[in-house]
C-alpha cells in the first residue's frame, strides 16, 4: 500500500460513497437497539425512532431467560462448524490440487446439494434422525448440520485453485505428504478464508430455528433460537421491547466471535504469508 | 487463455473442473489418500442429504399422508402442470434471480474494493466491522425494518415527500404492479456481510507485486482495477454468481416473510407454493413434486451457467 | 517466492478443541445410552450432572413408575403469574402422588398453529410423539383412531380421581367442550380442563372517545355497523383496522365465518348430517363440497364476499398490505379493531391509553342489509373450550399404547379433569367462573367500567352459540392461504367476483379430493 501518497482530496469520493453504503447498512441494527429500550406503549406510538426514558429493564427480563441455553448453543454451533471447517477444507484441498478418478462425480455431487429444495428433505431427515436414534440428543443437531458443507467447499475450492503451484511443487518435491502439505502450506495461507468462513457457518446456524425446533424438543437441550423464540412467542402476550432485548442478549456470542474473529481475519489477511 | 497480464496465475474458476484438462495427474500413491480426505463429507453426504433426497423423490410419486402413502406414479407432475398460478410465479423467480445476479457482482465488490484501497490499517478495519456487524441482526429485525419501510407512513414515502414527489408514495408492498420491485430493493445496499468478506478476501490476495507494477506502470486507480485487481478476482466474482443464482432461484424466505407471495399471487414464487403445500397442508406428496421439479430446474440452470462461463473465458 | 511459517500448532489446537467439543456433546445429550468411559475432563461430568436421577421417595404407594413425557404447546412452568401455570400445578399435583414416575415436558416447536401442526405430524408419522400431547387447536386430523386413542369408552367408565359415576359427567355443561371437538362419528380424541362460563373469545374493540365525538353508539345490527363507520370516516377517523397480508391477516377469516354461518345457514344445516355434534367435520364438509350444497358460486356466499367489499372502504389506507410495527388502535388512529381476550391486557388498565374504549360483538346481518339475510344470529367465533377460551387439551397418540404407557396416561388425564382440579383450575383464571347466561353486570357487580370495556366478549354468550366450524380450513390451512389470497385479488380489484368464485370452486373440490382419498373408510362413492 501507498502509504506516503495519501492525500484525503485523493479519498474524499470513497468515504462519501462507503458513508452512502454503510448509513442503511446499519439501520436495522439501530432499529434493533432502539426497540430494545422500549416500553409497550413507546413503540405502539413510535416504533422506528428513540423514545426516552430508556426501559432497561427489558434486558433483565430477557436476561433470566436466555442465559440458560448458552452452552447449549456453543456445544451444537461449535462442533459442527469445526467439523465443517475440517472436513470442507480437506476436501477442497484435494479437488482443488489433484485430478483422480471421480473428481468431476464427487464435485457434482457437491455442486447438486445447493439445489436441493430444504423442504423437500425436511421430513425425511427428521425420519432418518429417528431411524439413527439420535431425536433430542445434540447429534441431531450436529450431524446434518455437518453435512451442509457444500457452500464452505465451493469457497475453499475457489481459494485453494488460486495459490501458486509453485508452492505445492516444492513441496510435493521436499517429500512432504498430503497432510503435511496442507496442514503447513494451505491452511496457513487461507486462514483469512477460513476464519471468514467460519464467521459464516457459526452467523448461518445461531439463529437456526426450523431444524432445531423439530429435533430438539428436550428443555436441556434447547438452543439459543428456541429459547428467543418461546420467549417472544410464548404463552406471554408479546412485549416487542423485551423480544428485542431478548434478541440483542442472543447475539452477544456473536458480537463478541465478530469482533475476536475480525481480528484473526485481519491478522491473516495483512500477514506476509498471503504474499509471494 | 490467460490474459497476458498475469503470467503465472492458474484460473480460478468453478467451471474448470467440468473439463480442466488433467493438470495435475500424479502417481496411484499419491492419489489414494485423497480419497481418504474426502471421505468424511462424502459420507456426511450420502447420509444426511442424498439419502433424504432421494427418499423424496420417491415421496413425490406418492399420495403421502401421515399414516402412510401409495403410489400414484406421475399424478403430482401431472397436477403441476396444470397449476397455472404455480406456473405464472416462474417468471417472478427470473426477475428476482436476473436482478440479485446484477447486485451481487456491483454492490460488495464496490465496498469491499473502495475499503481495500483506502490507505489507513485502522479506518480499512472499522469499515470492514460495519459492514459484517449488520449479519448479527436476526431476521425478525430485518423483517420490521423494511415493512415499516414500505408501509404508508413509512422511510420510502417520507422521503418522497422530501423530494417532492409525494404522488409517487403509496402503500408499496399492497400495490400488485410494484410489490416484486419492492422486494428486490430489500436489504439495500445488499452489501451482505459474506459476499463482502469474499471479494475482500479475494481482493486481498493479488500478490503486492502486481498492484505495484500496475501503479509504476502509471495506470490511473480505476483502470487498474478493470485492468489487474477484476480480472484477478473474477473467481470469486463467478462463485458468488453462481451461488446467488442457485440461492435466488430455489429460495422464497423474502416473499414468505415480507408479502406471503401477496397480494394475490402479484409476488410469488414456485418454492413459496411448495412450502406452502408442505409446511401448512403436510401435502409432501405433491410438495416434493414440485421441490423436484424446482431442483432439476436449479441444476441445469447451474450446469448452462457453469458452460457459458467456461466459454465466456475462452473467447477473452 | 518466499517460504511460509510453519503452523503446526493451528492443526492442533483444531483438532484438540473438536475432541474436547466431542465430549461434551456426548456428555450433553441425555439420552445417550454408552457411558462415555473414556472422557476424563470435567465438560463430561459437569454435563452428566443434571441428568443423574435422585432416587424417587420409596414411602409412597405408587401403581405407576417409569418416564412419561409430556408435550406442552407453551412454557407452562415458565410464569407463575400466567393462568396456564396452573396447569403446570394441576400435574405436578399428579407426579407428587405418583412420584415414581418420572414426568418429563417436551416442547412443541414452532412459533405459528400451522408450525406446531407441523411438529406433531412429524412425530406422528415418524411414531415419536411424546406419551400424552397437549394440543390448543383440536384438529380434525389428528382425530383417527388409528393414530390417536378414541376416549369414547373410557368416558362412560368412572374416574378413578372422581366420585361421579361416568367420567363425562366430570365435564360441566353436559360436556359441551367435548362435545365442540367430537369426530364426525362421535368419537371424544380430546379431554382437558375447562373454564366454566360462556365469555367468547373474540370481539370488537373500539374507541370510545371517537363514537363519542361523532355521536354513535355501538350498533346493533349489520346495517347500522356501516352507518356509523359513515360516520366515523366523515368525522374524519378511520373506522375499522382489518389488515388483509402480514402477521395478522387471517382476522379476516373472523368476519367472514360469522357473514358465512348467517348466510349460509340453511346449506350448513344440510351440510351437518352427523348428529350430535352441530360442528361441520372434514368429512361433512367434503360431502357437501361433492355433492353441490355448498358451492362458491351460490347467490349468498357471493354476497358474503360482495358484504366484504362493501365493508372494504372503511378499512385503514392500503390494507392489502402487511401493516407496520405498532399498534394503530392503541396510537388511536383507528375507531374499532378486531380483539381477542389474550390480547386485552395490552389496554386495561393502561396508563398510556388516553381514551375510552369498550368492547361489541360484531352485528347480525338483518334483512336491512341484503335480502338474502336468514335471520340466524351472529354465533360467537371461539367456542366453549376454543383457544384462549381457557381451555387446556390432551390427546394420547397410540404410540403410548404399543410403548405400554396408556394406562398411565390415561390416569394422568382423568386427574387433571377431575372435580377437584377443575375446581383449581377456574380458581387461577383471569375471568371469574359463572353459569351460562349470567349478565356481565353480576359477573363484576359495581364495575361499570369493566362492563363497557368487557361486554364484547360476554354478549352474546358463547354458550351453545359458537361457530359450527363452517371454515374454508377445514380441509386445510392451504385452502385458508388460496382463500386470502383470491380475496386480496377480488378487493384489489385484479379478479371480479365470478372469476374468484370460479377459482374457489376449484380449490375446494381439490381439497375435497384430497380428503375424500385420505380417508376411504368415509366411503365417499356411497354418498348421495
Amino acid at each position: 500500500m501507498t502509504q506516503k501518497r495519501f492525500r484525503w482530496h485523493n479519498y474524499y469520493l470513497s468515504y462519501i460513497i462507503l458513508a452512502a453504503l454503510a448509513i442503511p447498512t446499519l439501520f436495522p441494527i439501530f432499529v434493533m437497539l432502539v426497540i430494545s429500550m422500549k416500553s409497550y406503549s413507546q413503540y405502539a406510538a413510535n416504533p422506528m425512532l428513540p423514545s426516552f426514558p430508556l426501559h432497561l429493564e427489558n434486558y433483565q427480563v430477557a436476561w433470566e431467560f436466555m442465559s440458560r441455553s448458552y452452552l447449549n448453543n456453543i456445544i451444537i454451533i461449535g462442533t459442527s462448524t469445526i467439523f465443517i471447517l475440517l472436513f470442507g477444507s480437506l476436501t477442497a484441498y484435494a479437488l482443488a490440487r489433484y485430478t483422480f478418478p471421480g473428481r468431476q462425480l464427487i464435485f457434482y455431487l457437491i455442486l447438486a446439494v445447493l439445489a436441493i429444495p430444504s423442504s423437500v428433505i425436511l421430513v425425511p431427515s427428521f425420519m432418518l434422525v429417528v431411524k439413527l436414534d439420535i431425536l433430542n440428543t445434540m447429534w441431531a443437531a450436529i450431524l446434518p448440520y455437518t453435512a451442509h458443507q457444500s457452500l464452505v467447499i465451493l469457497v475453499f475450492y475457489t481459494f485453494f485453485s488460486g495459490l501458486p503451484e509453485e508452492m505445492f511443487e516444492s513441496a510435493r518435491l521436499d517429500g512432504a505428504g498430503h497432510l503435511a502439505i496442507y496442514s503447513k502450506l494451505v491452511l496457513p495461507l487461507s486462514w483469512p478464508i477460513i476464519s471468514a468462513m467460519g464467521i459464516f457457518e457459526v452467523w448461518l446456524h445461531w439463529n437456526d430455528y426450523a431444524w432445531p425446533s423439530l429435533v430438539l424438543s428436550n428443555p436441556e437441550i434447547r438452543t439459543v433460537a428456541l429459547q428467543l423464540v418461546t420467549f417472544i412467542d410464548g404463552m406471554n402476550v408479546p412485549e416487542p421491547g423485551q423480544a428485542m432485548a431478548a434478541s440483542v442478549i442472543a447475539s452477544i456470542p456473536l458480537i463478541l466471535l465478530f469482533v475476536f474473529s475480525m481480528k484473526t481475519f485481519i491478522a491473516g489477511l495483512t500477514s506476509g504469508a498471503v504474499k509471494m | 487463455m490467460e490474459t497476458p497480464m498475469i503470467p503465472s496465475q492458474p484460473a480460478t474458476a468453478v467451471s474448470e473442473v467440468v473439463d480442466e484438462p488433467h493438470r495435475w495427474r500424479l502417481s496411484f500413491r499419491r492419489i489414494a489418500p485423497l480419497y481418504l480426505l474426502i471421505l468424511p463429507t462424502l459420507l456426511f453426504l450420502l447420509i444426511f442429504i442424498y439419502y433424504p433426497a432421494i427418499s423424496g423423490f420417491f415421496t413425490s410419486f406418492t399420495f403421502w399422508t401421515v399414516k402412510g402413502s401409495t403410489w400414484i406414479g406421475w399424478e403430482n407432475y401431472e397436477k403441476i402442470l396444470a397449476d397455472k398460478r404455480l406456473i405464472a410465479s416462474a417468471s417472478n423467480l427470473l426477475q428476482l434471480t436476473l436482478f440479485n445476479v446484477v447486485v451481487v457482482i456491483t454492490m460488495p465488490l464496490l465496498a469491499a474494493a473502495l475499503i481495500f484501497h483506502l490507505p489507513h490499517k485502522r479506518v480499512q478495519y472499522w469499515l470492514r466491522v460495519v459492514f459484517v456487524f449488520p449479519m448479527i441482526v436476526p431476521m425478525v429485525v430485518t423483517i420490521m425494518v423494511w415493512r415499516w419501510m414500505y408501509s404508508l407512513d413509512g422511510g420510502i414515502n417520507i422521503m418522497l415527500n422530501l423530494i417532492g414527489l409525494s404522488e409517487w408514495t403509496r402503500a408499496w408492498l399492497g400495490d400488485r404492479d410494484v410489490v416484486l420491485y419492492a422486494l428486490m430493493f430489500t436489504n439495500f445496499p445488499w452489501i451482505a456481510g459474506l459476499n463482502f468478506l469474499i471479494y475482500l478476501a479475494g481482493l486481498q490476495n493479488i500478490p503486492q507485486e502486481l498492484l505495484d507494477a500496475a501503479v509504476v506502470d502509471g495506470a490511473s486507480s480505476i483502470r487498474r482495477f478493470f485492468k489487474v485487481e477484476l480480472p484477478l478476482i473474477r473467481g470469486q466474482m463467478r462463485l458468488l454468481v453462481l451461488l446467488t443464482v442457485i440461492y435466488w432461484l430455489r429460495s422464497f424466505e423474502l416473499p414468505l416473510i415480507m408479502t406471503d407471495g401477496g397480494p394475490g399471487w402479484s409476488s410469488m414464487v414456485p418454492g413459496l407454493r411448495m412450502y406452502h403445500t408442505i409446511s401448512r397442508d403436510f401435502n409432501l406428496g405433491y410438495g416434493s413434486a414440485i421441490g423436484m421439479v424446482l431442483f432439476a430446474f436449479v441444476l441445469v440452470v447451474t450446469l448452462i451457467q457453469l458452460r457459458l462461463t467456461r466459454s465466456g473465458e475462452e473467447a477473452i | 517466492m518466499r517460504r511460509t511459517h510453519i503452523r503446526f500448532p493451528v492443526l492442533f489446537l483444531l483438532i484438540g478443541l473438536m475432541l474436547a467439543l466431542l465430549l461434551a456433546a456426548c456428555g450433553g445429550n441425555g439420552t445417550s445410552e454408552e457411558p462415555v468411559a473414556e472422557a476424563p475432563d470435567t465438560a463430561v461430568t459437569e454435563e452428566d450432572a443434571p441428568a443423574a436421577e435422585e432416587p424417587a421417595a420409596e414411602e409412597a404407594m405408587a401403581e405407576f413408575e417409569g418416564e412419561l413425557t409430556l408435550a406442552i404447546w407453551g412454557q407452562i412452568d415458565a410464569d407463575p403469574n400466567h393462568s396456564a401455570y396452573s396447569y403446570h400445578e394441576i400435574l405436578q399435583q399428579w407426579n407428587d402422588q405418583h412420584p415414581n414416575v418420572d414426568l418429563k415436558y417436551e416442547l412443541i416447536g414452532g412459533t405459528t398453529v400451522p408450525d406446531r401442526f407441523n411438529w406433531i405430524a412429524t412425530n406422528m408419522a415418524a411414531g415419536t410423539l411424546p406419551d400424552v400431547v397437549m394440543i390448543y387447536f383440536p384438529n380434525d386430523t389428528y382425530k383417527d383412531p388409528d393414530l390417536i386413542v378414541d376416549l369414547t369408552p373410557y368416558l362412560q367408565e368412572p374416574n378413578p380421581y372422581s366420585d361421579n359415576p361416568t367420567w363425562w359427567d366430570d365435564f360441566p355443561f353436559d360436556g359441551q367442550v367435548l362435545k365442540d371437538y367430537a369426530s364426525a362419528n362421535e368419537e371424544y380424541f380430546f379431554v382437558g380442563p375447562t373454564q366454566s362460563g360462556d365469555t367468547g373469545v373474540t370481539t370488537i374493540i373500539y374507541n370510545k372517545t371517537m363514537f363519542d365525538d361523532v355521536s354513535v353508539e355501538p350498533p346493533t345490527t349489520w346495517a347500522e355497523f356501516m352507518d356509523i363507520q359513515q360516520k366515523l370516516k366523515d368525522g374524519g377517523y378511520t373506522p375499522f383496522f382489518q389488515p388483509m397480508a402480514g402477521p395478522l391477516g387471517w382476522l379476516i377469516g373472523w368476519p367472514l365465518m360469522q357473514a358465512n354461518e348467517q348466510l349460509l345457514d340453511e346449506v350448513i344445516k344440510a351440510c351437518d348430517i352427523e348428529p350430535p355434534t352441530n360442528h361441520i367435520s372434514d368429512k361433512e364438509m367434503a360431502r357437501c363440497i361433492k355433492l353441490g350444497e355448498f358451492r362458491a358460486d351460490d347467490p349468498r356466499h357471493m354476497e358474503v364476499w360482495q358484504l366484504m367489499k362493501d365493508w372494504s372502504p372503511y378499512w385503514q389506507e392500503g390494507f392489502l398490505a402487511p401493516p407496520p410495527e405498532g399498534d394503530p388502535f392503541a396510537q388511536g388512529e383507528v375507531a374499532m379493531s378486531h380483539m381477542m381476550n389474550l390480547w386485552i391486557g395490552r389496554y386495561a388498565g393502561n396508563p398510556d391509553i388516553t381514551f375510552e374504549w369498550g368492547t361489541f360483538y360484531l352485528p347480525s346481518i338483518t334483512a336491512e342489509t341484503t335480502d338474502l339475510a336468514t335471520g340466524a344470529q351472529n354465533r360467537r367465533v371461539g367456542n366453549l373450550g376454543a383457544p384462549a377460551s381457557g381451555s387446556q387439551f390432551l390427546m394420547i397418540p397410540q404410540t403410548t399404547v404399543e410403548n405400554g404407557k396408556f394406562e398411565m396416561a390415561l390416569d394422568l388425564a382423568q386427574f387433571t379433569t377431575a372435580p377437584a382440579q377443575l375446581d383449581y383450575w377456574c380458581s387461577q383464571q383471569p375471568i371469574p367462573c359463572f353459569d351460562p347466561g349470567t349478565p356481565i353486570e353480576e359477573v363484576y357487580p359495581d364495575q361499570p367500567e369493566t362492563w363497557i370495556m368487557m361486554r364484547g366478549f360476554f354478549e352474546p354468550g358463547a354458550y351453545e352459540n359458537g361457530v359450527r366450524g363452517f371454515d374454508y380450513a377445514t380441509l386445510g390451512q392451504d385452502v385458508n392461504t388460496q382463500v386470502l389470497k383470491l380475496m386480496q385479488d377480488y378487493l384489489g380489484d385484479a379478479l371480479t367476483l365470478d372469476e374468484a368464485m370460479a377459482e374457489l370452486q376449484f380449490i375446494m373440490e381439490d381439497a375435497a379430493d384430497q380428503a375424500i382419498r385420505e380417508h376411504p373408510e368415509w366411503e365417499a362413492d356411497t354418498w348421495e
